[in-house]
C-alpha cells in the first residue's frame, strides 16, 4: 500500500467510523460513492501525488460533515411521510363518512320502494274498489260534480 | 456551527436537489462532474461529499437514475440521469421558487 492509498484508507475509516449511526445499507452505499469518487478523481488528477490526493479528500470535506448530510438526508424522506400522512389519519374518518352516507342512501332507497308498493297497492285496491282509473284525483272532481248538481237540485 | 454557517446551510437544504435536477436536465453528468460542478456553483468547494448522501436520495426517491459506462481513460463511470419524475418536480419547483423569491424580494425590498 502507497503512502496515497493509506491517506485514503484512513480516510474512508474515518467516515465508516461517523457512519457507525446509519443504516448499513446507507453506510455502505455512501462508502461506495465516496470510494468511487476517489477512484476517478484520482484517475483524472495525473499524477496522483501526495498533494493531489490530500486535496481530493479536502475537497470532499470533514467525514462528520458528510454523515451529517446523511442524517438529514434520511430526515428529509421522513419529513415527506407526515406530509402524505395527514391524509392518512383523516383517510379513516373519510370511509366512516361513505359508509354512513351509503347507509342514508339504502334507507331513503328502502323507504322509497316501501312507499311505492303502498302506493301502488292502495292505487290497486281503490282500482279494485271503484271498478276503473281510481286514483286520488279522481275523487275530487266527484265532490265537485256533486256540488255542481246540488244548486240545480235545490231550486 | 456559525450562525451564518447555519443559514447558508438553511438557505441550501430546501434548493441544493433542484440545482442537482437542473444540472441533469443538461446533460448526464458521472458524480465527480456533478458534485465539481454543485460545489463550484455554490461555493461549496470543501464539501463535496456532504452531496453524495443527496444524490443517494434523489436515487431512493426515484428523481434521479444512473447508468455505467465506459470511458475513453481510467475507470467506468457511473453517470447520474433525470427521470421523467425529476424533470416534472423540477418543473413544478421552477414555477415555486419564481413565486416564492419574487415574495421574500418584495418584502426584502431586494428587487432587481
Amino acid at each position: 500500500m502507497t503512502q496515497t492509498d493509506e491517506l485514503v484508507a484512513a480516510y474512508l475509516a474515518r467516515v465508516e467510523r461517523a457512519a457507525s449511526r446509519l443504516p448499513a445499507g446507507r453506510r455502505e452505499e455512501l462508502l461506495g460513492d465516496l470510494r468511487e469518487h476517489i477512484e476517478i478523481a484520482r484517475a483524472e488528477s495525473g499524477a496522483g501525488t501526495e498533494a493531489e490526493v490530500r486535496t481530493i479528500l479536502d475537497r470532499l470535506g470533514d467525514p462528520e460533515s458528510i454523515v451529517a448530510a446523511a442524517d438529514t438526508q434520511t430526515d428529509l424522506p421522513r419529513v415527506t411521510p407526515p406530509a402524505v400522512f395527514p391524509p392518512g389519519p383523516a383517510a379513516p374518518p373519510a370511509p366512516l363518512r361513505p359508509a354512513s352516507r351509503t347507509a342514508l342512501w339504502i334507507g331513503l332507497g328502502v323507504l322509497a320502494v316501501v312507499m311505492m308498493i303502498l302506493f301502488c297497492g292502495s292505487a290497486l285496491f281503490m282500482a279494485r274498489d271503484d271498478g276503473g282509473p281510481a286514483e286520488r284525483p279522481v275523487p275530487p272532481p266527484q265532490p265537485t260534480q256533486a256540488e255542481e248538481p246540488r244548486p240545480s237540485v235545490g231550486p | 456551527m456559525t450562525d451564518e454557517a447555519a443559514l447558508t446551510t438553511a438557505l441550501r437544504r430546501g434548493t441544493i436537489e433542484y440545482c442537482v435536477l437542473a444540472l441533469l436536465d443538461k446533460r448526464e453528468l458521472y458524480g465527480v462532474e456533478l458534485v465539481q460542478q454543485l460545489s463550484t456553483g455554490l461555493g461549496m468547494t470543501t464539501s463535496e461529499g456532504t452531496m453524495y448522501p443527496l444524490l443517494s436520495r434523489l436515487r431512493r426517491n426515484g428523481r434521479i437514475a444512473t447508468t455505467w459506462r465506459e470511458a475513453p481513460a481510467g475507470p467506468p463511470r457511473r453517470y447520474y440521469t433525470l427521470t421523467a419524475d425529476g424533470e416534472a418536480a423540477l418543473t413544478h419547483f421552477r414555477t415555486e421558487w419564481v413565486t416564492f423569491r419574487s415574495g421574500v424580494d418584495r418584502i426584502l425590498g431586494t428587487e432587481s
